[in-house]
C-alpha cells in the first residue's frame, strides 16, 4: 500500500460562536488505507459529525480548521473552491444522518439519485442517467418504479437506501457513513449494515463509518477509533478494542451492552455517570478524569497523548 | 440532458393536469377565466371598435342613456356609445394590465426574496431595506403620484403596479427561502458538489414554488383592482377602454343617479368574476405544487 486513501494530521476545528470559541475537534490523526473501513465512535458532542464534515469541508463559514487532510492525493483544506466542487461526491460521498430530511420533498427519489451525475456531468446522456439510477435502486434493493416516488412515500429504511444509492451515483472511492442506522428500527438496521458491507466489499470502497452504537461497530468496520471531547483516545482493530478496550471510556463504552444469556450483566447494567465535557470548558488535564473510575494524581498534570497499546493498537491514557 | 429534462417537464405538465382536473373550484375558475379571455381576444368579432368613438355614435344616430332594452345588448351611456362595445373592448385592458403587472411583481418580489434570503448576509441587509423602505411609502399617493409624472398610457400603468407591490412578495419569499436554505438536503446538495445556482434552481425554487404561485393567484385580483382604481381616480390611459374607466365615467356622469345599471354593472361583475377565477384557480394550482396537500385531498 503506496499512499492511504484518506490521511489526516493535527485536525482542529474550532466554531466561532457568540459565547466564544469551541474548539470541537483537537488534534485528531489517522491513515485509511484504500478499501480499509473505520469506525467512528463517541458520545453526543464528542466531535464525530463535526470530524465527518471537515473532511469535505462542509463546516458552515467562520468555523476554523487546521491541519492537513488529504483525500485520495488531493489537498482538501487547499482546494479551490471548483476543485473542491469537483473532489465532492466523487472523492468522498457522504450519507447523512436523517434520511427524511436529507431529501427534498418536491423532488422524485429518482431525481435526486441523478443530480450527483448532473452536477458532474458523468453520464453521457439523460437515457443513460436513468438507466444508471435504475440500476442503483437495484442495488440496493428497491424496485425501479420507486425511482417515481416522492421521499414522503418511503419508508425510513427505503429513504436510507435511497440515500445510499445516491452516495454511489459518481463511484466515489470514500463513503462517509454518519449515523446511517439512527431511528431506523433494529431489522432495517441490519438490512442497512449488510447492504454497506456488501457494497464496500464488491466496490473495494474504503469506508467510514460513524455511530454511538458500538456493536453497530464492530459488525461493519475492521477498525475502531473512539473519540472522546474532541480526541482519539483508542484506536485499533474494532473486534480487539471491544473485547480488551486499555482506555477506560472504551471499557465503559464497551459495557454497556449486556450479553445475551449472562444474567449478571444483564441485572447489572454498568454504564457511565456523568455527562461528557462540554468542548469550551474542558477540565484540566485528562478530559475523561472526572467521570474515570481509575482516575488518579497522574492523571491531572497533562492531557495524555495516544502511544502505542499492542499490536496495531493506541489508546490515550496514562495507564496504558 | 435536454431531451429528457423536457420529457420530464411534459410529463410533470401532464400529471399537474390530471391532478388539476379532478378539482371542481379549479375548473370552475378556469371555464369562467377561458370564457373571459376568449371574449378579450375576440372582440372584434363581438363589437364594432368604432361604437366606442363618440363621434361614431352620435354619427350613428345612438340614444343617449338607453337601456338594454332599447339598444344593443347592453345599452348606451351618456355619449351614446355602446356598453357592450366598452364592456368586451375594456376586457382587453383590465386582463392585460392585470396579468402583466403581475409578471413583473412576482419576478422582482421573487429575484430579490431568493438573492436576500440566499445569500444572506450584507447583500440581504441592503435589498431588505430597500424592500422596507418600498413597503413603508403608502401605496395609493406612491401610485398616483408615479402614475401622473411617468404619463398616463397602459405600460406606464403597469409598471407603476409592479414597482409598488413587490415588496411583500420578496418579504415573504425571503422567508420561505430562508427555512428551505436551513434543510438537510441543501447541505447534501452542497456535499455532493453543486454550485449555487444549482442548488437554488433545482432545491430552492421548487420548494418555494407553491408559494410564487400562491402570491401570484393573490397578485392579479390586486392588480386588476389596482387597475381600476388607478382609472377610477382618473389616472388610466384616456385612449383605452378598460372596466375600471367605464366604473369611473359611469360614477362622474351620474350613472348611479340615472339608474342606468346597464352601464356599470356589467364591468363590476366583470372585475368579481375574473378576480374570483384567478383566486379558485391560484388555490387549485397549489394544492398540486405541494405533494403533500395534493395527497391529503
Amino acid at each position: 500500500m503506496s499512499e492511504p486513501m484518506l490521511s489526516v494530521r493535527d485536525l482542529e476545528v474550532t466554531y466561532h460562536g457568540h459565547g466564544g470559541h469551541v474548539p470541537a475537534v483537537r488534534g485528531v490523526s489517522f491513515d485509511l488505507e484504500k478499501g480499509d473501513s473505520l469506525g467512528l465512535a463517541g458520545e453526543s458532542g464528542c466531535g464525530k459529525s463535526t470530524l465527518a464534515n471537515a473532511l469535505l469541508r462542509l463546516l458552515p463559514a467562520g468555523t476554523e480548521v487546521s491541519g492537513q487532510i488529504i483525500l485520495d492525493g488531493k489537498d482538501v483544506l487547499n482546494l479551490t473552491p471548483g476543485g473542491l466542487r469537483a473532489a465532492r461526491w466523487t472523492s468522498g460521498a457522504i450519507i447523512f444522518q436523517g434520511a427524511l430530511h436529507a431529501l427534498n420533498p418536491v423532488q422524485t427519489v429518482g431525481e435526486q439519485i441523478a443530480e450527483p451525475m448532473l452536477v458532474h456531468q458523468t453520464a453521457a446522456s439523460d437515457s443513460a442517467a436513468r438507466e444508471r439510477v435504475v440500476e442503483l435502486l437495484r442495488r440496493v434493493g428497491l424496485p425501479a418504479a420507486r425511482a417515481d416516488s416522492y421521499p414522503h412515500q418511503l419508508s425510513g429504511g427505503q429513504r436510507q437506501r435511497v440515500l445510499i444509492a445516491m452516495a454511489l451515483a459518481c463511484d466515489p472511492l470514500l463513503l462517509i457513513a454518519d449515523e446511517p442506522t439512527t431511528a431506523l428500527d433494529l431489522m432495517v438496521q441490519a438490512q442497512v449494515l449488510d447492504l454497506l458491507h456488501d457494497l464496500k466489499e464488491e466496490r473495494d470502497l474504503t469506508l467510514m463509518f460513524i455511530t454511538h452504537d458500538l456493536s453497530v461497530l464492530t459488525y461493519a468496520c475492521r477498525r475502531l477509533a473512539v473519540m472522546y471531547a474532541g480526541r482519539i483516545v483508542e484506536e485499533g482493530p474494532a473486534w480487539d478494542v471491544f473485547e480488551n478496550a486499555s482506555h477506560p471510556y472504551t471499557r465503559a463504552l464497551a459495557a454497556a451492552f449486556p450479553t445475551i444469556g449472562d444474567e449478571a450483566s444483564r441485572m447489572a447494567p454498568s454504564g457511565l455517570g456523568g455527562d461528557p465535557p462540554t468542548p469550551d470548558n474542558l477540565p484540566q488535564g485528562c478530559p475523561f478524569h472526572p467521570r474515570c473510575p481509575l482516575a488518579h494524581d497522574a492523571c491531572l498534570p497533562a492531557e495524555p497523548d495516544l502511544r502505542s497499546s499492542g499490536l496495531e493498537r493506541s489508546a490515550a491514557c496514562v495507564l496504558v | 440532458m435536454t431531451s429528457l429534462a423536457m420529457q420530464r417537464r411534459r410529463a410533470t405538465a401532464g400529471r399537474v393536469w390530471k391532478q388539476f382536473r379532478s378539482s371542481r373550484s379549479g375548473m370552475i375558475g378556469l371555464g369562467v377565466l377561458l370564457l373571459f379571455v376568449l371574449m378579450a381576444l375576440a372582440a372584434p368579432l363581438l363589437a364594432d371598435a368604432r361604437e366606442l368613438n363618440p363621434v361614431y355614435a352620435r354619427a350613428q344616430g345612438n340614444p343617449q342613456w338607453a337601456p338594454p332594452s332599447e339598444f344593443g345588448p347592453l345599452g348606451t351611456d351618456y355619449i351614446r356609445r355602446s356598453a357592450w362595445a366598452q364592456f368586451v373592448w375594456g376586457s382587453r385592458i383590465s386582463l392585460f394590465v392585470g396579468l402583466a403587472a403581475t409578471v413583473l411583481t412576482i419576478l422582482i418580489g421573487s429575484v430579490i426574496g431568493i438573492i436576500a434570503g440566499f445569500v444572506g448576509g450584507k447583500p440581504d441587509a441592503v435589498l431588505m431595506r430597500i424592500t422596507e423602505w418600498f413597503l413603508v411609502v403608502p401605496f395609493l399617493p406612491l401610485a398616483i403620484v408615479l402614475a401622473s409624472v411617468l404619463g398616463r398610457n397602459v405600460w406606464n400603468i403597469i409598471f407603476v403596479i409592479g414597482i409598488t407591490s413587490w415588496p411583500s412578495t420578496a418579504r415573504l419569499i425571503r422567508a420561505q427561502v430562508l427555512t428551505v436554505k436551513q434543510r438537510l438536503f441543501v447541505d447534501r446538495a452542497r456535499s455532493l458538489g453543486a454550485s449555487g445556482r444549482h442548488i437554488v434552481g433545482q432545491h430552492i425554487l421548487p420548494n418555494v414554488m407553491g408559494l410564487i404561485l400562491a402570491n401570484a393567484t393573490l397578485a392579479v385580483p390586486i392588480s386588476i383592482l389596482t387597475e381600476t382604481t388607478l382609472a377610477f381616480l382618473g389616472l388610466g390611459d384616456p385612449s383605452a377602454a378598460s372596466w375600471g374607466k367605464t366604473l369611473e365615467e359611469a360614477f362622474v356622469n351620474g350613472a348611479m343617479v340615472r339608474n342606468a345599471w346597464w352601464y356599470f354593472v356589467p364591468a363590476g361583475l366583470g372585475i368579481l368574476a375574473v378576480v374570483l377565477a384567478f383566486t379558485l384557480i391560484g388555490r387549485t394550482l397549489e394544492e398540486i405544487a405541494n405533494p403533500r396537500l395534493s395527497r391529503a385531498r
